[in-house]
């Protein structure tokens, strides 16, 4: 029934103490560990509390791509990849990471060891590189995942690639470090052209991710928040590429054999403004920008101005006749020489007394012809006139660093400066303001502005600009541009200044210039900028096309120099836009009269 | 009852003894309670994920399961010690059923199928069939012991309270709980070494428990993120970002604490939220970092004080019943505060229990205080009480 001998252990109430010293025990191993962890090793705990934190990276957004009118890319967009580390993670395998990614992809050892050596304790998050082609970048995470050396990972990086070359690169502009911490080191600042000017719709919004970091690692489910980024909108061009690449290479050819500063050559649709080609020379590599001189990395069709020289006589004869105050038929009685205050105006060719008509003055080019039929005319009228053409102010196109060129004013406007205006001396111009001046003649005597961009877009000045925004306004009359047309037409035709500049089978209207330009001492030491502005079919205009190039060599000169690629620019767009040839001539004007005609 | 009955032995060396309640446990367990209020609404403050924003959202929601447990707690307190043969297999049959329900419906979270959701609360049956089984044990050893002439218990008695502790112990493991598991036979174990078990069945017992894990490890009856969480109490470092994180993050703030801490509200790690679960297995690691080493010691002592009169109780206590239950409880708060803080200074492996009368969680709360009720009732009536009065 029960046991003889009892033992007081199997007692509920011994247990129970043991159970009480059993408590005791470990409630004092926890305030032992607790001692440990909070006294003893605290400070190596701190240090990790430190190194754990919040991490942002940025997640770049996808740049919206430059496109010509026909869709062709002249810039955009792909998919790259960045190469970013944890240098509290890399730091013990610094070297043998930056020797793979010096190998792999060329990056200098030494700046990489730099990096992926941790400055202080609590940098998490350094850049190695960017902008690497995605697989390069793939392949190089992968081998330091198979090498084990932890710590470095990829992120996207859009890499802007230019497939045109050169090609409109002048326009387009390119990315860079504009040096400004702000921005970032990243290469992505727009340094100059459309992608400084639209960097507003084409940058797109970054967006950023921040997450954590514990003990060295990114915490699966901790804390996190993504904002995506908001892709940049593509700019279109009224640009065609095949013109533009036609273009620079016609102007770089003549650039280079007459061993010129720079040359510029636009052609314009007559009737919309819009910029076909928009050629500077020298080019613009966007992918290596560094190979060009740094003023020549811009547009110097807009950024350079220059005195227009003869071309301008066009516009003073169409205000002329506009007004009434000349016809082409207008007897003028030209002397050898013509004595303003106290300078002499000459012509480019010696005579003597020489009966012109006026169309007659603008064929021979005559600065003394014109001088004296823009007397005709009072200072006022006159220069609201060239205003009217666009002249002293700047163009719509909505580039950066255009330079609006000068008219002068009305109190410094006297005689003498009159004369000069009127053959294109003594006021300065760009290259579109001329194009857009000379365009006006072609369009029926409507001023359009020129339009490099299609539909409306606001550029990084707040203005809004492009197809969508041409405001076209009445500056002669058709009757007078129609006159003005024939008068040009005799330039080209047999007689004429250019006969070079004609192109068979098409009635050709233009006007050769040769200008001084003034130098740092005047006209003394300055050179000559040459040009050809001109438009065809003369009966019914589709393009205009004007040519500059500036400080030529070797004889260079409007006719032997501008006119050959305005021909040649003018002959490949009227065939690749299907122009069908002129027919019927009308009778030229007469260049001479005799006393008896009457 | 206004008028006590009279002691019928209150003449002859006998004493009464005024009812009384135990002043220092209730104190304690009050104290605790208030910093785990504290430490619940330092550590989800700025959560605004948990939250939604609103920083005292958890802080008021903690305090109405502080409320509702105190309501449980007084009417535990006050059953009269007669209803309670009569109550407690309802409130064991309850809880299987509950069991059996979450295996059925349950919801899973953090991989566990624990929860029922009853009208809009989540509630764990497994923490109430704690509480459940250390009172049923303790009836049946109560009824076996004082009603049989050996007064000793028996193969039979603990065969009985091996299928009474069995049938929960399966479905918490089904679900799976092994936290709960891991607490509930620590309790077991301890209401059959208070039932006056022999020693040699202890011994077997603990050896076939040892037996048994090594058997579940090795025929991957675990699940491998259990595996894991061992694996990672082995060494946090092996898999930092992993199963040793929680570990390794924990150990991280609590070290961050230093001598006093942080300060309520101000810890970095905690504001920083790199502490899973900070609320509720872990709200220890709140008051490592932001009360220190002193703050988290005050909160181990209050522990200590708890525990030790709670083991009071069963001592003083006047029948089995109360004696087997006292120190089942005492030693449920006792094996689960272990497991929790342990796990939080990584003297523990990780397995989800909370940190009784401090973590968040309805569940938890509810049954912790019924459980001090239960304590307080038994101190009551162990002292002399309205029911008896106890001679010496």
């Amino acid at each position: 029934m029960s046991r003889p001998r009892r033992s007081s252990r199997g007692e509920p109430h011994v247990r129970l103490r043991v159970a009480l010293i059993a408590v005791t025990v470990l409630l004092t191993v926890f305030a032992a560990r607790l001692g440990q962890i909070q006294g003893i090793d605290a400070a190596s705990y701190v240090e990790r509390a430190g190194t754990s934190g919040l991490v942002t990276i940025d997640l770049p957004a996808q740049r919206g791509s430059i496109l010509d009118r026909n869709g062709q890319p002249l810039a955009e967009s792909v998919s790259g990849l960045m190469l970013v580390a944890d240098p509290q993670t890399t730091g013990p395998n610094a070297e043998a990471i930056a020797q793979v990614l010096a190998d792999r992809l060329d990056l200098d050892y030494f700046d990489q060891v730099e990096r992926l050596t941790p400055s202080d304790e609590t940098t998490r998050f350094v850049y190695l590189a960017r902008k690497i082609p995605a697989t390069q970048a793939t392949r190089v995470v992968e081998v330091l995942r198979e090498k084990q050396l932890a710590g470095v990972d990829s992120r996207p990086d859009p890499l802007r690639t230019y497939p045109a070359g050169d090609v409109g690169g002048n326009l387009v502009g390119f990315l860079g470090d504009d040096g400004n911490p702000a921005n970032g080191d990243d290469g992505n600042d727009p340094m100059v052209g459309l992608e400084l000017a639209f960097d507003g719709d084409l940058a797109g919004t970054d967006g950023h991710e921040t997450y954590e970091v514990g003990g060295g690692n990114r915490i699966p489910l901790g804390d996190r928040s993504k904002v995506d980024p908001v892709d940049g909108r593509d700019l279109r061009l009224t640009i065609d590429r095949d013109v533009q690449w036609y273009a620079q290479k016609a102007l770089c050819t003549q650039v280079e054999r007459f061993d010129a500063t720079w040359g510029a050559a636009v052609v314009m649709d007559t009737e919309t403004g819009e910029l076909l080609a928009l050629a500077d020379c020298p080019t613009v590599d966007p992918v290596e920008p560094g190979q060009t001189p740094k003023d020549s990395r811009g547009s110097r069709a807009l950024a350079d101005v220059f005195e227009p020289g003869s071309v301008q006589k066009v516009l003073t004869f169409a205000g002329l006749l506009d007004a009434d105050e000349v016809t082409p038929q207008t007897r003028l009685t030209v002397p050898g020489e013509l004595e303003i205050y106290d300078r002499t105006i000459r012509d480019w060719f010696e005579h003597g007394v020489l009966r012109l008509t006026a169309a007659g003055a603008l064929a021979k080019s005559s600065n003394i012809g014109t001088a004296m039929a823009a007397e005709e005319q009072s200072p006022e009228e006159f220069r609201g006139y060239l205003e009217a053409f666009g002249l002293g102010t700047p163009t719509s196109l909505g580039l950066p660093a255009e330079s609006a060129g000068s008219l002068p004013a009305l109190a410094d406007w006297n005689r003498l400066t009159q004369a000069q205006v009127a053959f294109g001396q003594g006021l300065s111009v760009n290259a579109v303001q001329m194009a857009a001046a000379v365009n006006t003649i072609a369009n029926s005597g409507l001023h359009v502005e020129p339009s490099l961009v299609e539909g409306r877009r606001t550029n990084g000045a707040g203005l809004e600009v492009g197809t969508g925004t041409t405001s076209v306004d009445r500056v002669v009359s058709a009757e007078a541009a129609s006159e003005t047309t024939r008068m040009m037409e005799l330039v080209t035709g047999d007689g004429g200044s250019a006969p070079n500049a004609g192109i068979p089978g098409y009635r050709v209207a233009g006007k050769t210039g040769t200008a001084q330009q003034a130098g740092s001492q005047g006209y003394a030491n300055g050179y000559k900028a040459v040009s050809f502005g001109g438009f065809a079919p003369a009966d019914d205009p589709r393009f205009t096309v004007y040519v500059v190039v500036s400080d030529p060599k070797n004889g260079g000169s409007g006719a032997g120099t501008a006119a050959p690629v305005f021909r040649q620019l003018m002959t490949h767009v009227l065939q690749r836009y299907a122009v069908p040839p002129t027919g019927e001539r009308e009778a030229a004007y007469p260049l001479w009269w005799k006393p008896s005609d009457r | 009852m206004t008028v006590l009955p009279l002691p019928r032995l209150s003449v002859a060396r006998s004493r009464v003894v005024v009812p009384s309640l135990d002043w220092v446990m209730l104190g304690a367990a009050g104290l605790i309670v208030a910093i785990g209020t504290l430490l619940v609404w330092s550590a989800t403050a700025t959560n605004d994920v948990l939250t939604g924003g609103d920083s005292t959202a958890y802080l008021h929601r903690h305090l109405v399961n502080v409320a509702i447990g105190l309501v449980l707690m007084l009417v535990v307190f006050s059953i009269d010690h007669r209803w309670v043969r009569i109550v407690t297999p309802l409130v064991y049959a309850g809880s299987i059923v509950g069991l059996l329900l979450v295996l059925v419906m349950g919801s899973t979270i953090n991989g566990s199928r624990s929860w029922l959701l009853i009208g809009g609360m989540s509630v764990q049956p497994a923490e109430f069939a704690k509480l459940a089984v250390v009172i049923m044990m303790a009836m049946v050893v109560a009824e076996r012991v004082e009603n049989s002439r050996t007064r000793r218990v028996g193969l039979a008695d603990v065969g009985i309270m091996g299928a009474i502790a069995g049938v929960p112990a399966v479905l918490i493991i089904a679900q799976p709980d092994l936290g709960t598991m891991l607490v509930l036979a620590a309790t077991v174990f301890a209401v059959l070494a208070v039932s006056g078990v022999p020693r040699r069945w202890l011994v077997a017992l603990v050896g076939g428990a040892v037996a048994l894990a090594a058997l579940v490890v090795a025929t991957g009856l675990l699940k491998p993120y259990q595996v894991d969480r061992f694996l990672a109490f082995t060494d946090p470092g092996l898999d930092p970002r992993g199963a040793g994180y929680n570990v390794t993050q924990a150990g991280i703030a609590i070290g961050n604490g230093g001598l006093f801490g942080q300060g309520l509200f101000e810890g970095s790690q905690t504001r920083s939220r790199f502490v899973p679960e900070q609320q509720t297995d872990f709200v220890f690691t709140v008051a490592g970092e932001e009360l220190g080493l002193v703050g988290a010691g005050v909160l181990i002592a209050l522990f200590a004080l708890l525990l030790w009169r709670a083991l009071m109780v069963a001592q003083r206590a006047d029948d089995m019943f109360g004696r087997v239950a006292a120190a089942g409880i005492a030693s449920w708060f006792a094996f689960q505060a272990f497991q929790n803080i342990g796990m939080c200074l990584g003297i523990m492996p990780v397995t989800g229990v909370p940190l009784p009368l401090v973590s968040y969680g309805g569940s938890s709360m509810f049954v912790s205080l019924m459980a001090i009720g239960l304590l307080q009732n038994i101190a009551v009536r162990g002292r002399g009480t309205a029911w008896g009065v106890r001679a010496r």
